[in-house]
């Protein structure tokens, strides 16, 4: 009975991480440690404070800092996220949400926000705070806060910001990143292994 | 069946014919322009090849309505971050290729762009003068599939 014991607990030491393993190999680039899912409040669409931690726990979030004048890295992200989302069955679908927090909250006010996240997916979450805000959150996630270039005669500028998605898993941690150039197709193949990762 | 054949690859290619432009050694191709979403702007995407032994320099892109596309490039610094370069001109190699991509060179197109299913879109190059083409209006869900890989 003893030995038995104990071979139970070594068995049980000894046991594979499931839940990294479950993810299977992932076409995202790998962060080592993963990162945890922080704790934050920012200003929804709706004009209600979001806390970040609480509102996206167990679910899988991709987690994206852009701006709506962005035309090339932001929309192509937003739209392509959008569009493997869509063909995800009703069940999953539910368990993955589109967190957009903008980099420039100047130009990018709630209805601006909202109505660039619209055109996308209208369950797309959509964030805004100050540039201090925004970017000491950036800090505490290892990514770059923004930078505002020189406006042009017409006003207009661009913000230079970080152009990955972070994604968190149902454990609460980020394990995987994915850089501007991640297609639909690297997407589908992943978001379906986040979902198996399972809750602590 | 050999008439029918050659009948075919005539019209094949002349579609190829209308939406490329070309002019000397420069030929523009694969012109995309994506509208913004809502009043944002929007993005053109081409291919820009160069058969002659001589270099050629891409000064400008003009859309139908006379609006200028502004060149971009995307560049990544050290700590990660993405930022737009306005560029006045590109250059063409000889023999060599131009890319306008996602996540690399691209146009930036005016804001409140409609949407028609194709747009005309003019270039102008130093040596080669002015190229008519014919662009293809897309979604940005459409980009990965029509632009393809992003990147350099």
């Amino acid at each position: 009975m003893l030995l038995f014991a104990v071979a139970a607990a070594l068995g049980a030491a000894c046991a594979p991480d499931t839940s990294s393993r479950a993810a299977g190999e992932l076409r995202g680039f790998g962060m080592n440690p993963p990162i945890a899912r922080p704790s934050f409040t920012l200003t929804a669409t709706d004009g209600k404070p979001f806390a970040f931690r609480e509102r996206t726990s167990g679910k899988v979030t991709l987690l994206f800092f852009g701006y709506t004048n962005c035309p090339d890295a932001c929309p192509v992200h937003a739209a392509n996220i959008a569009a493997v989302l869509r063909e995800l069955s009703w069940a999953d679908r539910q368990r993955v949400t589109f967190v957009f927090v903008t980099t420039d909250p100047d130009r990018d006010s709630l209805p601006a926000i909202r109505a660039w996240l619209d055109h996308f997916d209208s369950t797309f979450v959509g964030l805004r705070g100050s540039v201090d805000s925004v970017n000491a959150i950036a800090a505490k996630l290892n990514l770059p806060g923004a930078a505002f270039e020189q406006k042009a005669k017409d006003g207009s500028y661009g913000v230079g910001h970080s152009s990955v998605v972070l994604a968190f898993s149902a454990d609460d941690s980020a394990r995987v990143m994915y850089p501007f150039g991640v297609r639909q197709q690297d997407w589908a193949a992943d978001i379906p292994k986040l979902l198996t990762i399972k809750p602590r | 069946m050999r008439r029918a054949a050659a009948r075919v690859v005539l019209v094949v290619a002349a579609l190829v014919a209308a939406c490329a432009g070309t002019n000397g050694g420069v030929a523009v191709r694969s012109v995309f322009v994506v509208p913004g979403a809502g009043l944002a702007p929007g993005v053109l995407y081409a291919t820009i090849d160069n058969a002659g032994a001589a270099a050629d320099t891409l000064t400008g892109i003009e859309m139908e309505d006379g609006s200028s596309v502004m060149l971009h490039d995307n560049l990544t610094d050290a700590v990660g971050r993405t930022t737009m370069q306005p560029l006045q001109r590109l250059v063409v190699p000889p023999q060599g290729r131009l890319l306008l991509r996602p996540g690399g060179v691209h146009g930036m197109v005016g804001r409140g762009a409609t949407r028609p299913d194709s747009v005309r879109v003019t270039f102008w190059f130093s040596r080669g003068g002015e190229i008519a083409a014919r662009a293809m209006v897309i979604d940005y869900a459409q980009v990965d599939s029509a632009v393809g890989r992003g990147g350099r």
